[in-house]
């Protein structure tokens, strides 16, 4: 399982380098934050959800943080790094690696990148009913209970949904981000 | 009345000038007609261009809202890149036909997707885009919106619209106001053509009136007045004016009558003149002849006896020279007779009484005179008869003192029951006027006043004169029953 999710990296990273080659236009997002590989393309992706989505109740003021929790930092670490002092809708960005579930608590988006279905589990049971936006790569993230899942097709990074999931964590996922899910799961 | 033209009337232009000549009807019609054209080609010119410009403005916004529309729902394509959603959006503009051609670019102005209606070709897309408002170049209106995210440009929408939609609408819209501009047109006449009659109506008849009266002078019509307007004051001051100029006419033609009679008055003097100076003269002459005459022969025979009874010496003498100068008075005294009233008038005729005065004009003035009777009898009453040898001795006398005429011919004839008596002379002659007697130029008073008793008896008098060919003088007189009925019903005229 490690070694397939490996080699899916990799791919991903060579077809991704291809890719930008040929059409460096279709995966560019920001002169700012130009993304080399598809780590810091999801890197980048996780920030827009957060521009795509409502979460319940409002911040008390703008200095509040936007909390990214990451479940493993590899190989996420380096662009993830790159978010420091960055905002999203003019609150800063704070990464929290989440070693243990008593980490969750305050996570807005959480990347749920365990290998572990086990650990996933364990994980998305913690904040099951909790408004924390739960994104991950695994084929049955969301049969898990997972909200959004990447995925690579036709060489490009794409993302999956689950409304019901995302409904039962009380967000509101706007209707644009629905409109390029690839696949819009209700049937979880 | 000055006929001159006016130096405005030169200067006016042909159009006005043609205008003046219209009828008043049609002048009203035009007029109508020009300002309702004027305004409406007025309004409708407003209208296209607010229409224009509204159209334009509108077609501007719709252009911004359907960019808004489009940029903000590509957000989520642009942020996860995904041209294909982005394609799907732009597909969405097929159903916008006025869109031609749609262009996507991502934040570093790389093409993302784009849209080219079908039959039109993709126009190149100016590099880099740049945010600005809606711009129009010919038949196209193009716009560039940066699609944004959280305040940060994460696109770029190019826009190219047609503006045949525009274009379609303006000539609908031209056409309705062409339907409109005829219908107001044609409905603006008809009223015009109705309502004018309550202007021209009233003007048409006061210059009918006014070419009657003109026409057939008759100055007791006037015409009706139906308002208190301008034109119920001119019609009210034409009908006064109508009323002076038939008061004036009355007293014109009473003064003409009144001056008629004092003619006829001064005719009938005249001729009663003619007549008391003829019977005066008459009289005298036979008062000379009966007293005068009778006396001087009674002295001539004593004074012959007287001489009987002294057959020699200077007593026979001095009784012969007495008897001489009783010759001479008694031949002066018959001259005198004659000139006074010609014997031979009254006692043989006209004809014989004038052609003793032709030979009276020969032997004193050298005058030949030669007679033309026509030998047919002349019954006419002495005063005419005196009238007629009055003319003609005034005339031979007018012959020799103003034509210094050495020879003439006076015809005698009898018309019908009409005396003609005609003196031809080859006098210096005169130029004779048209009409009326110069009496002044020709005799003086004589021939003036034979002029008149002529006119009087209901004769005529008639002169043909050229300067150097003599003259010829015509009296023409009735008599009997024809100068009767002209004398009952006044001098002819």
């Amino acid at each position: 399982m490690c070694g397939k999710g490996r080699a899916l990296k990799c791919l991903a990273t060579i077809l991704l380098a291809a890719v930008t080659t040929v059409a460096p236009s279709s995966l560019a997002v920001d002169e700012r934050t130009m993304p080399t590989s598809v780590e810091d393309l999801k890197v980048a992706f996780l920030l827009r959800f957060a521009q795509f989505v409502r979460w319940p109740g409002t911040p008390v003021t703008n200095d509040e943080a936007f909390v990214v929790g990451v479940l493993e930092l590899e190989p996420l670490g380096a662009p993830l790094k790159q978010l420091a002092g960055k905002t999203v809708r003019d609150r800063p960005i704070r990464v929290r690696h989440c070693r243990s579930t008593n980490d969750l608590g305050g996570c807005h988006i959480l990347l749920v990148n365990a290998e572990d279905p086990e650990k996933r589990k364990v994980i998305l049971s913690a904040v099951s009913g909790k408004p924390v936006l739960t994104v991950g790569e695994a084929p049955e993230f969301l049969a898990e209970g997972g909200i959004i899942r990447f995925f690579l097709r036709n060489d490009r990074l794409r993302i999956q949904v689950s409304r019901p999931a995302a409904a039962k964590a009380g967000l509101e996922l706007s209707a644009r981000l629905l409109e390029v899910a690839e696949k819009v799961s209700d049937e979880h | 009345m000055n006929t001159e033209p006016s130096v405005e009337e030169t200067l006016l232009s042909p159009l006005h000038r043609w205008l003046q000549d219209m009828s008043i009807r049609v002048k009203f019609m035009l007029v109508s007609l020009a300002v309702i054209m004027t305004v409406l080609a007025v309004a409708a010119a407003i209208l296209l261009v607010h229409e224009w410009v509204q159209g334009r403005t509108a077609l501007a916004r719709q252009a911004e809202t359907l960019a808004a529309v489009v940029g903000n729902n590509s957000t989520a394509a642009l942020t996860f890149h995904d041209p294909d959603v982005a394609k799907d959006i732009l597909g969405a503009l097929r159903h916008e036909p006025g869109v031609l051609f749609a262009s996507i670019r991502d934040a570093n102005q790389h093409a993302f997707a784009a849209f080219t209606r079908d039959g039109f070709q993709a126009p190149p897309v100016p590099t880099p885009l740049v945010e600005g408002p809606p711009r129009f170049h010919g038949r196209t209106l193009s716009l560039t919106y940066v699609i944004r995210m959280d305040r940060e440009p994460v696109g770029y929408l190019f826009l190219l619209l047609s503006t045949s939609s525009l274009h379609d609408v303006f000539v609908r819209y031209l056409f309705t106001l062409l339907i409109v501009l005829v219908t107001a047109v044609g409905a603006g006449l008809f009223l015009t053509w109705h309502l004018q009659m309550v202007v021209a109506a009233p003007l048409l008849r006061l210059a009918d009136t006014a070419l009657r009266v003109a026409r057939e002078q008759d100055y007791s019509v006037r015409v009706q007045r139906e308002g208190r307007d301008e034109i119920g004051r001119l019609v009210d001051a034409f009908n006064t004016m109508l009323n002076r100029i038939s008061v004036r006419e009355q007293t014109l033609k009473e003064n003409s009558r009144l001056l008629e009679q004092y003619q006829e008055r001064l005719r009938t003097l005249a001729s009663e003149l003619v007549i008391a100076e003829e019977r005066e003269r008459r009289a005298l002459a036979t008062e000379l002849h009966d007293s005068v005459c009778q006396t001087l022969a009674m002295a001539k025979l004593r004074l012959t006896d007287l001489q009987g009874q002294f057959p020699t010496g200077r007593t026979n003498e001095e009784l012969g020279n007495a008897c001489e100068l009783l010759n001479e008075a008694t031949l002066e005294a018959r001259t005198l007779i004659a000139q006074l009233s010609p014997k031979l008038l009254y006692d043989i005729g006209l004809e014989a009484a004038i052609e003793n005065l032709g030979e009276q004009f020969n032997s004193r003035y050298g005058l030949q005179v030669v007679i033309h009777d026509d030998g047919l009898p002349k019954p006419v009453e002495d005063d005419l008869r005196a009238l007629m040898f009055r003319g003609a001795q005034e005339l031979l006398i007018n012959a020799v003192k103003h034509g210094q005429a050495t020879h003439a011919d006076v015809f005698l004839r009898r018309t019908g029951d009409r005396i003609e008596l005609t003196v031809t002379d080859n006098g210096k002659g005169f130029a004779a006027p048209p009409s009326g007697i110069p009496h002044s130029s020709i005799g003086g008073f004589g021939l003036f006043s034979i002029h008149e008793r002529i006119r009087h008896v209901g004769g005529v008098l008639t002169i043909d004169s050229t300067p150097n060919e003599g003259t010829e003088v015509m009296l023409s007189v009735p008599f009997g029953t024809a100068r009767n009925s002209s004398e009952t019903h006044g001098p002819g005229r």
